[in-house]
């Protein structure tokens, strides 16, 4: 190590009284931001794989993206925290605990997420345009097989191709986009929202 | 102290930050600046001091709670996005921007901060840890990356090198991995 001799002075020994403080510190601020809290991780500024598209825009080809399934249990008359994704990271579900309404008779719910071509759902609202496959959120009770109903808000992260500031949301049926705004992380090209409902989800500038 | 070389220093770890905080906009050229911080981070001239040599023990104890830190953040909270999806040459340079920033802040910039004292030292450079990623995550990551610069900055004050704070952001990182 090249050192100069300027301004020498001894250095206190830190102890570790000190470092489990901060440790703490780092866990409890972690802990305050709740589920919203940015990644811990510092340093996510590496060449990331190329998207996986449904449907290529401008033509060309893809490796086809995966969908997910996943299964949510009830524990103790709520559903448990849970998380599933696809295989590419691209969609992404996070379940706090207590998310889906339990039913008699119910022991789990089973999630899908099945990637689609966006555009098939619905034109882009004015102004905007895709940069992610569109993604649907499926969660059905395991035994009927009906639809299950959120009790809480969810989370939904997707990762977008080359930009994106919000998530669109289209809703069973719907034929248009509302408009979700979470925080977005350039770093690793993705965007999280909380929703209280499901659908098909796409990113956009 | 020579005013030159502190002026030479403030301007050194301006750019540097500077650098790192433009990271997020062109990701292909982030593992460059990665490698010219990390260059910067080992080799910079840093003011003399009396740190003692950090015994084995201690180094490995400095370590082992930093990374029972980042490990029990990763179980207890997961956060969002879940992982990063990367190939084999994602981890590496993952692994070099950990080294070049721990030597950046650790080394050569708490090198300089130190001379007026551990607790400017400590706080200076978790600051800065935590502005040059404000970029990349967002405001709200800045109290978490505070928290985590302070960590960091704990354990090469009480190791005396740069090293154990390396060691163990390289482990933060690669548990976001998978």
């Amino acid at each position: 190590m090249r050192t100069i001799g300027w301004a020498a002075r001894p250095r206190a020994r830190v102890g570790l009284g000190w470092g489990a403080a901060a440790a703490v510190l780092y866990l409890a601020v972690s802990g305050m931001l709740g589920t919203h809290s940015p990644r811990l991780l510092y340093d996510g500024l590496v060449p990331l794989p190329p998207y996986r598209w449904v449907h290529l825009p401008g033509g060309g080809s893809s490796s086809p993206p995966p969908g997910a399934t996943g299964t949510v249990p009830f524990s103790g008359g709520a559903s448990s925290a849970a998380e599933v994704s696809t295989d590419d990271l691209q969609a992404t579900i996070t379940f706090p605990q207590g998310a889906v309404a339990s039913r008699p008779g119910e022991a789990s719910v089973k999630v899908a997420i099945t990637p689609l071509d966006a555009a098939t759902v619905a034109p882009a609202p004015n102004g905007r345009h895709f940069d992610s496959n569109g993604y649907r959120f499926d969660v059905v009770y395991a035994t009927s097989g009906t639809s299950a109903e959120l009790a809480k808000p969810v989370d939904i992260a997707l990762t977008y191709a080359t930009h994106a500031t919000v998530i669109l949301r289209a809703q069973g049926q719907e034929k248009m986009w509302t408009v979700l705004r979470g925080p977005a992380f350039p770093a690793s090209q993705q965007i999280v929202v909380h929703t209280d409902r499901l659908g098909t989800f796409v990113a956009s500038p | 102290m020579s005013a030159v070389r502190t002026w030479q220093a403030v301007l050194v770890g301006i750019l540097g930050c500077l650098a790192l905080a433009a990271r997020p906009g062109s990701v292909r050229g982030a593992p460059l600046v990665d490698l010219a911080i990390g260059i910067v981070g080992v080799t910079g001239v840093v003011p003399a001091t009396t740190d003692r040599p950090s015994t084995w023990p201690r180094w490995a104890a400095a370590v082992a709670l930093g990374v029972a830190t980042f490990a029990t953040g990763r179980v207890l909270m997961p956060v969002h996005p879940p992982h990063l999806p990367l190939s084999a040459w994602g981890i590496g340079v993952l692994m070099v921007a950990s080294v070049a920033e721990e030597a950046f802040f650790r080394r050569w910039l708490y090198g300089w901060l130190a001379g007026g004292g551990v607790a400017l030292a400590l706080v200076g450079t978790a600051a800065a840890f935590a502005a040059v990623h404000v970029p990349a995550y967002g405001v709200r990551a800045l109290p978490i990356d505070f928290a985590a610069g302070l960590l960091f900055g704990w354990q090469r004050a009480a190791t005396g090198g740069w090293t154990a704070p390396a060691v163990t952001h390289m482990a933060a990182n690669l548990l976001q991995v998978g």
